[in-house]
């Protein structure tokens, strides 16, 4: 159904230009044809000019000539034929008592034997134009057997349109159809195509690609092409600002180092006086400013790495290493953490493997997502790692509130946080599912967030084991 | 025992000074040199440094280039500053020769355990052993004059891989895990997937294998190091 609704005029711009295109020239086609046949329809009389004059006679004369010779005893048809094939002209006899028609083959269009019912041999020669083919005649010709009248027609001029027109009007309709068809079919394509190359860029611009860009539709000199020049430069503009963005982000993070560093190292000299002449208060203050710096060095340190795996550079550090060696650690901490806020996790494996990865990235794209269903299930936490044919997958849910169906995706964002729940106490910025997604994507895989039936959130990782 | 001396070699004057502030009360004597050029001077002169605390960013002459002038004729232990994020910087520093890098900003807890494990090396091997000489096939140890020869021949090491043979040699013939290196040389605990021990036991292969070919070291993958016995 879905592959027929393109079809369908109300929902494709293409079609419905199509349409109409096509029923107006079919339209003007069919006028045109009407018009014509009621011009061309009423039968013309008009008195012989001298060379058809002579050439009636002149056949006339030889056809009867020969007739004679053969003292009657001829076959008409073969006759007609041998004549007709040495004098450039069709022709036709009428039996005069039976109205049978005779005629040469071949050389003259399909007439409707109608049209010689007013003629007798009374009647004086004429040209007579009956849609579109010109009769010249009668004159009389006589043999034993009866006396006819001869009709010369205008031999028929080769590859004609007209021709086809009149002898198979079936085929030449078809033909105009498919022809206005064609022609359409090409007319739209060529006026939508750069709207549908407009369409599939901006949708992939959407999706957050960069440095998308209409091709051949910008270089159109018409309206749709300033319409594509424009896209592109507003993918310029928005990838520029978005790159200036986020390297103003990378280039404050760097700068906040050293007075970060000092700070700290100012922090360790104000602990280093005597703790006994310093104030409870004091120490407490000393101790949360400790604290929140650590905090501040942490951040930088999560801004730095996404701006890093933010390029478009492949991984260095690419090696393998075993699913034990980077699980095991990961999930000794997790438990430790899990235990220490009172809830339960439970890791299942399939088999140990080995992977070609950058092992620092994947454990910490792994342990953020593990983190943060630690910290938002009630109780339990289940982390299983399937190995597929190509894949390794990590499943990892949780049983809490999960996250409303409309939010999933952007849970990835960086600085995403859910606007209600949520508090800085985590210890993250809302950059740790960011990074996971960008460590994930540097692996050629995929990380995808979904909300459980009975609950919690279940997020689900997964790789290509082959080297890539 | 003197106070120990470390050399400080960083353009932040205000870090210089927060340093010296921080240091001196824990029983270290600091000399600042605030670009490359001064600091290599002072680091080759003919004062006896205990530790060479060196910063990447340089004006003149960078960290890593006086890292490569300093260890043609000295070494002095050095731990690098490097930048946060800039991981390729520390696996650089440590292929140059680094006993040790910390990422700025760094914690001062950190930082005085750090300094700590590298002035310090000698105490936290076990006391029976320090002064005999250790003898292993064609290789020698003397924990007095910190001097390793094989086949009779000078191996120039820095004071990390000195103190990670020396570790490896008194436990010869059983297998030593990288976190236990990283503990007792580094006064650090071996972070996930970190290679820095693997680095230094590479360069401590490398300068072995210029004088005996044969293989000294084991690798145990994922685990650790051994010093195998001679036959």
């Amino acid at each position: 159904m879905k592959g027929l609704s393109r079809f369908n005029p109300a929902q494709s711009l293409f079609f419905r230009v199509f349409l109409w295109f096509w029923l107006a020239a079919l339209l003007i086609f069919f006028s045109s044809v009407w018009l014509a046949k009621q011009l061309g329809s009423e039968t013309k009389y008009q008195p012989l000019n001298a060379q058809q004059q002579k050439d009636l006679v002149t056949m006339t004369n030889k056809l009867q000539n020969q007739i004679d010779q053969r003292a009657g005893k001829v076959v008409l048809k073969r006759l007609l034929n041998h004549v007709s094939n040495r004098n450039r002209f069709g022709l036709i006899l009428i039996d005069l008592s039976t109205r049978k028609i005779v005629q040469s083959e071949n050389r003259h269009r399909p007439f409707q034997d109608a049209v010689f019912d007013d003629f007798n041999q009374q009647s004086s020669p004429l040209m007579l134009e009956v849609k579109g083919i010109t009769f010249v005649g009668p004159s009389m010709i006589k043999t034993n057997q009866s006396e006819y009248m001869l009709f010369l027609v205008k031999p028929r001029p080769g590859g004609n349109l007209g021709v086809v027109r009149h002898e198979y009007p079936g085929v030449f309709i078809i033909f105009m159809i498919s022809l206005s068809l064609g022609l359409c079919y090409l007319f739209v394509r060529g006026l939508l195509n750069p709207i549908a190359q407009l369409r599939h860029a901006s949708k992939r611009m959407a999706t957050g690609e960069m440095g998308v860009r209409v091709g051949n539709a910008s270089r159109r000199l018409d309206e749709i092409g300033q319409l594509g020049r424009d896209f592109n430069f507003m993918s310029e503009q928005v990838e520029s600002s978005l790159n200036s963005q986020k390297r103003l982000l990378a280039d404050i993070s760097h700068e906040l180092r050293s007075p970060l560093t000092r700070l700290q190292l100012s922090i360790g000299i104000a602990l280093q006086q005597n703790e006994s002449d310093m104030s409870a208060n004091m120490l407490a203050a000393l101790e949360r400013i400790e604290k929140e710096s650590q905090q501040i060095e942490n951040m930088i340190a999560q801004v730095l790495l996404l701006s890093r795996l933010d390029n478009n550079q492949p991984i260095q550090n690419l090696q393998s290493v075993s699913l034990e060696q980077i699980m095991t650690p990961i999930i000794d901490d997790a438990q430790f953490e899990a235990e220490q806020k009172n809830k339960e996790l439970f890791y299942q494996v399939q088999e140990n493997i080995s992977l070609y990865a950058e092992p620092q990235l994947l454990s910490s794209a792994i342990e953020n997502i593990l983190r943060n269903a630690i910290h938002y299930s009630n109780h339990l936490i289940q982390v299983s790692v399937l190995v597929q044919d190509k894949h390794i997958e990590w499943i990892i849910e949780d049983d809490g509130n999960g996250i409303e169906e409309s939010q999933l995706d952007r849970i990835f964002e960086a600085f995403y946080r859910e606007s209600t729940a949520r508090d800085r106490n985590s210890g993250g910025v809302g950059l740790g599912l960011a990074i996971a997604q960008h460590a994930i994507d540097k692996h050629q895989g995929f990380i995808q967030a979904s909300n459980k039936a009975k609950g919690g959130l279940l997020v689900k990782i997964s790789i290509p084991i082959t080297r890539h | 025992m003197s106070a120990k001396k470390l050399l400080l070699i960083d353009d932040d004057l205000e870090l210089t000074e927060l340093l010296k502030e921080y240091l001196t009360p824990q029983g270290y004597e600091l000399d600042v040199a605030n670009d490359g050029e001064a600091g290599l001077s002072l680091a080759t002169s003919n004062k006896h440094y205990d530790l060479i605390l060196l910063d990447v960013m340089l004006p003149k002459l960078d960290g890593f280039d006086v890292l490569k002038k300093l260890r043609t004729s000295h070494f002095t232990p050095v731990l690098m500053l490097t930048a946060k994020g800039d991981d390729y910087d520390k696996i650089l520093g440590l292929e140059m020769g680094a006993d040790d890098y910390l990422a700025k900003p760094f914690n001062h807890r950190e930082l005085s355990a750090r300094i700590k494990a590298l002035v310090r090396r000698m105490a936290l091997l076990p006391s029976g052993s320090v002064q005999q000489n250790l003898t292993l096939g064609n290789v020698e140890l003397s924990p007095l004059a910190q001097q390793v020869f094989c086949a009779n021949n000078l191996v120039e090491l820095t004071a990390t891989e000195y103190s990670i043979l020396h570790l490896l040699m008194i436990n010869h013939g059983s297998l030593v895990s990288k976190q236990n290196i990283s503990e007792k040389v580094l006064g650090k605990k071996l972070a996930a997937f970190d290679r820095s021990i693997d680095m230094h036991v590479s360069n401590l292969r490398k300068k072995l294998a210029a004088f005996s070919p044969e293989e000294k070291i084991k690798t145990h993958r994922g685990a650790g190091y051994l010093y195998l016995v001679s036959t």
